[in-house]
């Protein structure tokens, strides 16, 4: 048998290929390097986040079609790249808030990096995988990092018991996840995306019913990344368990980097099925956004808070994914940029208020911190501001092309409860504020933020109000994203 | 529909492995529990063998699954020692119950695919040996293929960041 090996346009997978070698090229240099002096590593994993972000833009013109390689099993488009910037940004404000946190914690682990490196890789085959093989070793190269970050101060019970916790629940739904593709496969004969799509189409198997049963499990496995209803009962755990920096970067990338796999397979490989999800999703995104909101209400642990509150925010974007309309994708695309900000720089503030002994995350942390720090109490209010929805943040812009797109599609009642929830969302995330403008500080221990934390607020912070004030240029880039990525359809 | 004899021992077979499964999760002896897994493991293997033609993939799951990884398990039942009275406790029926709803989902599968798995694994159909294989893993699934190595080494990298004694 003569066998001619295809070889594969390796030009789209640079990114990933940088990535691989930056965290390979990390875990060599951690050992050349002493345990008091681990910062370097960190700086060194920051300037080569920045490096593969560059890289990663530099693709942005070329990419107006998609391009895809290795026979198909990966594409490039403009939505991949908007994403892969998301968890890039989100890695590098990440790594700037670990710094101080660890020395703090007295972590002086190396791989602590190199594991956020590869979880971001992992992240960034998701949301170019186009057959169901590929997403899938995405989304386990970035849980099983996940996982161990998740529990990296192994010496504090609440966080191996959160870690533990994550992982067990990961492990059975990555199970439930792989018995989905199988019934795909079953069901098509195939786990390439654009092959399954074809398949359905000709065969008129729309309403097969393993084909539906796949799609719920297909939905579930994500489902547990995304935090929605009702798998989203470890987020409070893990969010509060976790090193706080590795929440921050919990709630948003592997949110992200799920929502995005969960757009590709829904909207291009199953697309018509759209009768059965959006039933589906339907109810999801109502029960979802209203758990989270009314639970959040009842948490006095800010990380708890925070964490119910991301799951109010899934909710949310699944009106996006709901929509299945341009505008959908462009919100979808948009609030995940805005939600990064936004987040990001909540858990900062938490961070910013650890101190010896103190973990920072209690509601009672944050008293007074008007009349002790001004400048800070103002730099939440804006994120809060952003995470309730009010201008002029970017929290704001998002949420207006998410339900503008919902309301395109004609989902009115969910458009209506979204609403309702929102005020629900203004009143937790007001605790927060009242504490600190009406209620007299404490005696605590002076705070001693490190610089990289202080500039990953101002960063998140300044962008959070820019891009309220004025969205233009994220938006174009989120409509040029969903553009391409709603071409396929037609 | 028509029940040829590929059908009768596609039946046979799936009944064996849902059986073994539910021994798994019934039999409460734990060395009991993990024969019943390896049984479970190798009515699979002879699945592959027979309907699929997949010889080389049938050979792998007896040596990794069945060979390793049982193994492992075992060892680690016994590194665990556990006295009689320590997993003869439970009396949840949550088991029979989820149990039992697995068995249901699975049998309702196998009703619906009964009539079209035919199309898929189709029996004896020029086979499915080591050169199939390795053309499918090295040309088109080559990225999957790279990928799994960089898991793998994910996996090793967490283990020992979570095995170290000192952080």
């Amino acid at each position: 048998m003569n066998v001619t090996v295809p070889m594969p346009n390796l030009s789209l997978v640079v990114p990933e290929i940088l990535m691989v070698i930056l965290a390979c090229g990390l875990l060599l240099v951690d050992l050349f390097i002493p345990k008091d002096r681990k910062r370097v590593v960190g700086y060194i994993a920051l300037a080569g986040v920045v490096v593969v972000g560059v890289v990663t833009a530099a693709f942005w013109g070329k990419m107006a079609q998609p391009a895809t390689t290795f026979s198909g099993t990966f594409v490039l488009d403009r939505f991949a790249l908007f994403f892969k910037e998301v968890f890039l940004f989100t890695t590098g404000i990440t790594i700037l808030i670990s710094l101080k946190y660890l020395e703090i914690e007295k972590v002086s682990l190396g791989e602590y990096y190199a594991l956020m490196l590869f979880c971001t890789l992992g992240m960034m085959i998701m949301v170019s995988g186009a057959d169901l093989i590929v997403i899938y070793l995405g989304i386990e190269t970035m849980a099983l990092s996940v996982y161990v970050l998740a529990g990296f101060m192994k010496f504090d019970h609440k966080c191996t018991e959160a870690a533990l916790k994550y992982f067990l629940l990961g492990v059975f739904i990555s199970g439930i996840l792989l018995y989905g593709i199988t019934l795909i496969y079953a069901a098509t004969g195939s786990t390439q995306l654009a092959q399954v799509a074809a398949v359905i189409k000709e065969k008129g198997l729309a309403k097969n019913p393993l084909l539906v049963l796949a799609m719920f499990m297909l939905a579930a496995g994500l489902g547990l990344e995304i935090a929605m209803a009702p798998f989203h009962f470890w987020a409070p755990d893990v969010y509060e368990g976790a090193p706080t920096p590795i929440t921050a970067f919990i709630s948003v990338a592997p949110k992200a980097a799920a929502f995005a796999a969960l757009v590709r397979i829904f909207y291009h490989g199953i697309q018509l099925l759209e009768p059965q999800w959006q039933i589906l999703l339907w109810i999801i995104c109502a029960v979802t956004m209203t758990i989270g909101n009314v639970t959040a209400l009842m948490q006095q642990n800010v990380k708890r808070m925070l964490a119910y509150s991301s799951v109010a925010h899934a909710g949310y974007i699944l009106l996006g994914v709901l929509a299945a309309n341009q505008v959908g994708v462009q919100g979808i695309a948009f609030y995940f940029f805005a939600y990064a900000f936004m987040n990001m720089g909540a858990f900062g503030l938490v961070i910013y208020l650890r101190r010896e002994n103190i973990v920072g995350d209690d509601i009672d942390d944050f008293k007074g911190l008007a009349q002790t720090h001004p400048l800070l109490a103002v730099i939440m209010v804006v994120f809060l501001l952003s995470l309730a929805g009010i201008p002029p943040t970017a929290g704001f812009v998002g949420k207006f092309l998410l339900f503008a797109a919902a309301i395109k599609a004609g989902f009115y009642w969910l458009v209506a409860l979204a609403a309702l929830n929102s005020v629900v969302a203004l009143f937790y995330y007001f605790r927060i504020a009242k504490a600190m403008y009406m209620q007299s500080p404490e005696p605590l221990p002076q705070l001693s933020p490190g610089r990289g934390l202080v500039l990953a607020l101002v960063v998140v912070g300044v962008f959070t109000l820019f891009f309220g004030i004025y969205p233009q240029p994220l938006m174009s880039l989120a409509k040029d994203t969903a553009h391409t990525f709603m071409m396929f359809l037609s | 529909m028509m029940i040829n004899a590929w059908d009768v021992v596609f039946f046979f077979l799936a009944g064996l492995i849902l059986l073994s499964a539910l021994g798994v999760v019934f039999i409460r002896h734990p060395v009991y529990s993990a024969l019943s897994l390896l049984a479970n493991l190798c009515v699979t293997a002879i699945l592959y063998l027979s309907l699929m033609g997949a010889p080389f993939i049938a050979m792998v799951q007896i040596i990794v699954y069945a060979g390793a990884i049982m193994v492992f398990f075992l060892f680690v039942i016994m590194l665990m020692n556990l006295s009689k009275g320590e997993y003869q406790e439970r009396a949840v029926p949550w088991r029979l119950l989820l149990g039992l709803g697995a068995a249901a989902l699975f049998a309702f599968q196998i009703f619906i695919l009964a009539g079209e798995w035919r199309g898929v694994l189709s029996p004896g159909a020029g086979g499915f040996g080591v050169k199939a294989l390795s053309h499918f893993i090295f040309t088109r699934y080559i990225l999957a293929f790279e990928l799994v190595s960089v898991l793998i080494f994910v996996a090793a990298l967490g283990a020992v960041a979570l095995a170290k004694k000192k952080l």
